[in-house]
């Protein structure tokens, strides 16, 4: 109290004291260590992959960037699985993430208890759950297959489904696998987003008789445009760049099937070793996700600021 | 009859309640199951993870496979990896966050907005992408292999969101209590350490949460900058018991299961401040 007192008895003197004496070092000595690293351990690798990606054995150029974007039909192939992986897994994850949000921002009995359930998926290890629904998804001895058996799906002839073993269903098995493991963080964002909603507008609208459906399109949904949008876009920017869950429960295979840009990048990097290749479509793959990271950016800057 | 209507209103709400705890539960059982599966089937005998029918319950109960990964596997040593990476990850990647994210917070500088939208952009940058120089730099510099490489790559991995969420906190804090002290003739790093920065515990409390769990979960540079098991965490360590022929996935199972404690008791114990620490910035527009 006597602090803040003091303060504000000399706003002037204060002011003048802090431009007078102010060496303009201390923001720099403050903000030097974080932005240090991040230009030491962040923009110089960058560029230095950058720089790589124009030597070929062809000499400097472009060949990378051609050979990526005209020749190369394995990437071309996995932007589309990519693409497919990211937007089902958003789809997966909004939809799940929102009927879990409305539910426990309900007076639900245990509440808290279901909330902290329905986040545990999030806290694994990154390889864990690759790891978990590669087994449940076994194509001999998986708990799905046992499952499905048991509920009459297979008949006593059929050879069981090999999920992650055919081209047809490998990189849906993956996006199961995602959308488990990524839900719970947009039913977070989603959760805080209903609770910032002014329930005086429910009130106002239930006087009015409106039913409980003209209340979720009329006040929940434009309430929760801000926060969806940049839940969508974290999840997507997330989806987009995923390569554990790939990787370890399919590797990209077989025959391709489930390859994402990720997973190419790790093969043409550390199997091919073909380093400055890899770099390119690196390069390729961050320039597909600054267009989201730059909307997520000006998103929270807006916010920042008002 | 306004009595009767308001009694089957009621009874209307209390359906209504039954009806949503019913679809919580239903969409518990999908949540919940894989994890049930792996407590489950670590507790199962090789052969019993390699025959038909899948049992629900294992018929035949048994710790083989942790004694197994421990004595054969070295886990244990996987484990002290994983923790002194995490947690000196924490403490170094915490301390930078909020050193700098102060100064975020209380100071104007040339291209203040500009460094701030990188901070922020730096998210979307793919791990996968950084891995391949981080490989050649460790190589030349010889740190493959070492704890150094891992540490300094999660300090840094960590550094934006961490960052940002300090950096609103101190925005909370009242100027004038910098000022204050600053008036009272102390130098602008005691005002920060003496305080500020004890005012923003909840701030570094979820700060130091996300660095340790990115640091344990991470897989990515891991699996590249590490080649034997002295520094390995447990993330590749787990991947890696996946043989290409055979694998004993009670092993597995169990690998995973002990790898997921320490992170599940940081996750109990502190989800509300994590939850703040998260949903603080993007929450507010």
């Amino acid at each position: 109290m006597a602090v803040t007192g003091r303060a504000s008895a000399f706003p002037e003197r204060t002011a003048v004291r802090r431009s007078r004496s102010k060496t303009h070092i201390h923001p720099f000595l403050f903000v030097a260590p974080s932005v240090l690293m991040l230009f030491i351990l962040l923009v110089v690798p960058i560029t230095q992959a950058i720089v790589r990606t124009f030597e070929s054995d062809a000499g400097w150029g472009f060949d990378n960037y051609v050979r990526a974007i005209r020749d190369d039909q394995l990437a071309r192939l996995a932007l589309r699985h990519t693409f497919f992986f990211a937007l089902f897994s958003v789809i997966g994850q909004y939809i799940l993430g929102f009927i879990v949000a409305l539910l426990l921002n309900e007076r639900l009995p245990l509440r808290g208890m279901f909330r902290v359930l329905f986040l545990l998926p999030w806290m694994f290890p990154a390889v864990v759950p690759g790891i978990v629904w590669r087994w449940i998804f076994d194509g001999l001895f998986g708990v799905l297959n046992e499952t499905l058996y048991r509920v009459g799906y297979y008949d006593q002839m059929d050879i069981p489904t090999a999920w992650l073993g055919q081209t047809s269903t490998a990189l849906g098995a993956t996006i199961v696998a995602n959308i488990w493991r990524g839900f719970p963080f947009m039913m977070v964002l989603l959760l805080a987003g209903l609770q910032s909603v002014n329930s005086e507008l429910y009130e106002a609208a239930s006087v009015d008789g409106a039913n409980a459906f003209t209340r979720f399109r009329d006040i929940t949904l434009p309430a929760m445009r801000g926060i969806s949008f940049v839940a969508i876009l974290l999840a997507w920017i997330g989806s987009f760049m995923n390569f554990a869950i790939v990787q370890v429960m399919t590797a990209g295979g077989p025959a391709n099937s489930s390859e994402v840009f990720a997973t190419l990048i790790y093969k043409n990097a550390f199997l091919y070793a073909d380093a400055n290749y890899a770099a390119t479509l690196g390069i390729l793959l961050l320039l597909m996700l600054m267009i989201p990271g730059a909307f997520y950016v000006r998103a929270t800057m807006r916010s920042n600021r008002a | 009859m306004p009595s009767g209507s308001g009694l089957s209103r009621r009874r209307k709400q209390r359906l209504a309640l039954v009806l949503k705890v019913l679809l919580a539960l239903l969409l518990l059982i999908p949540t919940l199951f894989p994890m049930y599966w792996i407590v489950i089937s670590s507790l199962k005998t090789n052969l019993e993870t390699h025959s038909v029918p899948v049992t629900f319950i294992p018929a035949d109960w048994s710790i083989h496979a942790y004694r197994e990964i421990f004595d054969r596997r070295n886990f244990d040593r996987y484990l002290g990896n994983a923790m002194f990476v995490a947690l000196a990850t924490t403490a170094w990647g915490v301390f930078v966050a909020a050193w700098s994210g102060y100064g975020f917070a209380r100071y104007d500088f040339p291209f203040k907005p500009a460094v701030m939208a990188f901070v922020l952009i730096a998210q979307s940058f793919p791990r996968i992408l950084l891995v391949i120089p981080y490989f050649q730099m460790a190589n030349r510099l010889n740190l493959t292999d070492t704890y150094w490489a891992l540490i300094l790559a999660y300090s840094t991995f960590i550094q934006p969101l961490c960052l940002w969420i300090m950096k609103e906190y101190f925005e909370q804090i009242p100027r004038e209590l910098d000022e204050a002290a600053l008036v009272d003739g102390a130098t602008p790093y005691r005002a920060f350490w003496d305080i500020i920065l004890p005012l923003a515990r909840p701030a570094l409390g979820a700060t130091a949460i996300i660095g340790f769990l990115t640091a344990w979960n991470e897989y990515e540079f891991a699996l590249v900058l590490t080649t034997t098991e002295r520094v390995r965490t447990i993330s590749v360590a787990v991947a890696s018991f996946i043989g290409e022929f055979t694998t004993e996935w009670n092993q597995v199972m169990a690998a995973a299961a002990v790898g997921t404690i320490p992170v599940a008791i940081v996750f109990l114990f502190f989800q509300r401040q994590l939850m703040q620490g998260l949903t603080g910035g993007a929450v507010k527009g």
